[in-house]
């Protein structure tokens, strides 16, 4: 669980120069828009090698970095 | 007299309808009454630093209240606003703060630490951080700013994406967002029961152009941030929004089997009307939204940010022409020239020129840009061509014998093959008709053998086999449209106002793909 939290805050401080606390929220952090999310949820799905379909993207599944580590989780299992 | 500022118009709508609710955001919301209460004592507070009229005063907030509040507030003290879209990059932040000397910047404190780079390069002398604007509009509580102003006074300026080079500032008077707000909401109906969706920023000529609708109307605004397309469709029932303005990438999601999930019997008995600008629809998008919409109403606009909206085709043609951009709106006229200076024939690809209302006021800090994109009326006699200004749009269109108009490409971006002048945007849509792909862009490579080829990237919805794509376009195309290469990406980078970065897309492909 940590090391996806890190994996993810590297990919954020990679792409946008950036620091994201693990429970800070994505969507009001004012780094990311919607392009850059497909971009976000491309390497989620590449990098932790999970399949997600129209039911996944929700904003309730990737508010922060800690959420999105737990529903990939959920999702391997 | 009223109105000839862009405050007026709320300053009316508030003694229409004071205790109707102007703009709604998640839960918070503000009436007519309050916000043009909130927004004097915000000018009058703004007055009180001491800086000149006609200051530029940049507003870096999210979309939200407080960014409209800082929008009329400033435009109340008589300064002009720079709505700045946070998910630019530095650079491209240091150089708009530069490019217009702005001063005093109204910031979100997340943005601190970015800011603490780019500001010293600056002459930003003052930051008024988001939480102090409440402290300062308590301070000033029924105060009211003092300022004569008049319709040619300098509103906003807008930054366009620009896809070569930094952002260009474009200068827009009070008038001319007047006279904006007034010809859209009369084409499209807008009555004071509206609840339009704020979907596009801002710092964008027609995201600005709901809200001035707005407080034109006395109607209903509700602030959206679009991260996935599921929410967009929720919100439209939820919040029973009547009128949806949107972008060609917002429709590419919605209608992206991986990306949204479709209710085929969804209905949006509320949703009166949907308006694209920013880019062309492909006409098989434009079928989508008929058959997932079809009780509401689909205008196609076409307009660029130096004249505002110049065309859009009336709802009841987008079935028989959906590919038109229709004609010219109310108050303005629209012709298409070829390099002579003189109107084109029907059928014959020219430049789209505009005159009439919503021209603006040109480049700041640029007049030899101004200058070659807004001229003298070529179609006046000689001698007085300099009487009217008129906006050489730097696009190719043609017109039919109804005088209905059809985008053709950008001037600049025309591929040469075989003697045919072939525009990138018919490559792409013919790439896009099939099933396999999501996007595309073409473009021209020159060759030495004095033969330009058709280059095309696209990016596949699943899996896509190139031969059989190849094939495809040869059985629906004349030869000369058929791309001589083809390569799949990834994806493609996009813009921050979501248009494809097309530059950038043929940087990366030439850099992934050649020794």
């Amino acid at each position: 669980m940590q090391n996806m939290i890190q994996t993810l805050a590297q990919y954020i401080k990679d792409t946008y120069n950036a620091e994201l606390e693990s429970q800070e929220n994505i969507f009001s952090a004012g780094i990311i828009d919607s392009i850059g999310f497909v971009n976000l949820i491309g390497f989620i799905t590449e990098e932790f090698k999970i399949e997600l379909g129209p039911e996944d993207l929700v904003e309730d599944n990737f508010y922060s970095l800690e959420r999105i580590a737990q529903f990939i989780s959920e999702k391997k299992e | 007299m009223k109105p000839f500022l862009v405050q007026h118009f709320l300053e009316i709508s508030s003694q229409k309808f004071p205790d109707k609710v102007a703009v709604k955001h998640g839960t918070e919301s503000i009436t007519f009454a309050d916000l043009y209460q909130k927004s004097g004592s915000l000018g009058y507070g703004l007055q009180g630093l001491g800086i000149a009229r006609g200051a530029r005063v940049g507003i870096l907030l999210d979309k939200s209240i407080a960014q409209v509040l800082s929008i009329l507030g400033t435009l109340k003290a008589g300064f002009i606003f720079v709505t700045i879209n946070p998910i630019l990059k530095e650079k491209q932040i240091r150089h708009i703060l530069k490019d217009c000397g702005i001063r005093l910047l109204i910031a979100s404190e997340k943005y601190r630490r970015p800011l603490e780079h780019i500001l010293p390069d600056t002459e930003v002398e003052k930051i008024i951080w988001h939480t102090e604007l409440d402290e300062m509009i308590g301070a000033c509580q029924d105060k009211k700013p003092r300022h004569i102003g008049t319709g040619e006074d300098i509103g906003s300026i807008i930054y366009t994406s620009g896809s070569t080079g930094l952002p260009k500032g474009i200068v827009i008077s009070h008038r001319s967002l007047i006279e904006g707000a007034r010809i859209v909401s009369g084409y499209l109906q807008i009555t004071e029961h509206e609840r339009i969706l704020g979907l596009l920023p801002f710092n964008f000529d027609y995201g600005l152009n709901q809200l001035t609708a707005t407080l034109y109307k006395g109607c209903t605004i509700v602030l959206f941030q679009f991260f996935m397309p599921n929410s967009l469709l929720n919100i439209l029932s939820d919040e029973k929004i009547t009128g949806l303005p949107a972008i060609p990438t917002i429709w590419s999601a919605v209608f992206n089997p991986q990306m949204c999930k479709l209710d085929p019997g969804q209905r949006y008995p509320d949703l009166r009307y949907i308006s694209n600008t920013g880019g062309k629809l492909p006409v098989p998008i434009v079928k989508k939204i008929r058959q997932h919409f079809p009780t509401t109403r689909l205008f196609l606009m076409y307009g660029l940010t130096e004249a505002f909206r110049s065309t859009y085709l009336d709802p009841g043609e987008v079935d028989r022409r959906p590919d038109s951009i229709g004609k010219a709106i109310p108050n303005v006229w629209v012709e298409v020239i070829n390099k002579n200076g003189k109107i084109c024939e029907a059928g014959e690809v020219g430049e789209l020129i505009h005159g009439g209302a919503c021209i603006s006021k040109g480049y700041w800090n640029n007049p030899e840009l101004t200058a070659r994109a807004f001229r003298p009326n070529p179609l006046l006699p000689a001698e007085n061509q300099f009487l009217d200004r008129v906006v050489f749009s730097g696009d190719l269109v043609k017109k039919d014998r109804e005088g209905f108009l059809y985008y053709v490409g950008r001037m600049d971006a025309m591929i040469k093959k075989e003697g045919y002048r072939v525009s990138p945007t018919e490559v792409e849509e013919l790439l896009m008709g099939h099933q396999d792909v999501f996007e595309a862009v073409a473009y021209g490579i020159e060759s030495q053998m004095a033969k330009n080829e058709i280059g095309a990237l696209v990016v596949a919805k699943g899996e896509i086999d190139i031969k059989a794509l190849t094939n495809y376009c040869r059985q629906n195309a004349p030869e000369y449209l058929v791309p001589d290469r083809i390569l799949v990406m990834d994806e493609f980078p996009k813009t921050e106002t979501g248009k494809i970065d097309r530059p950038r897309v043929i940087k990366e492909a030439h850099a992934k793909y050649d020794r």
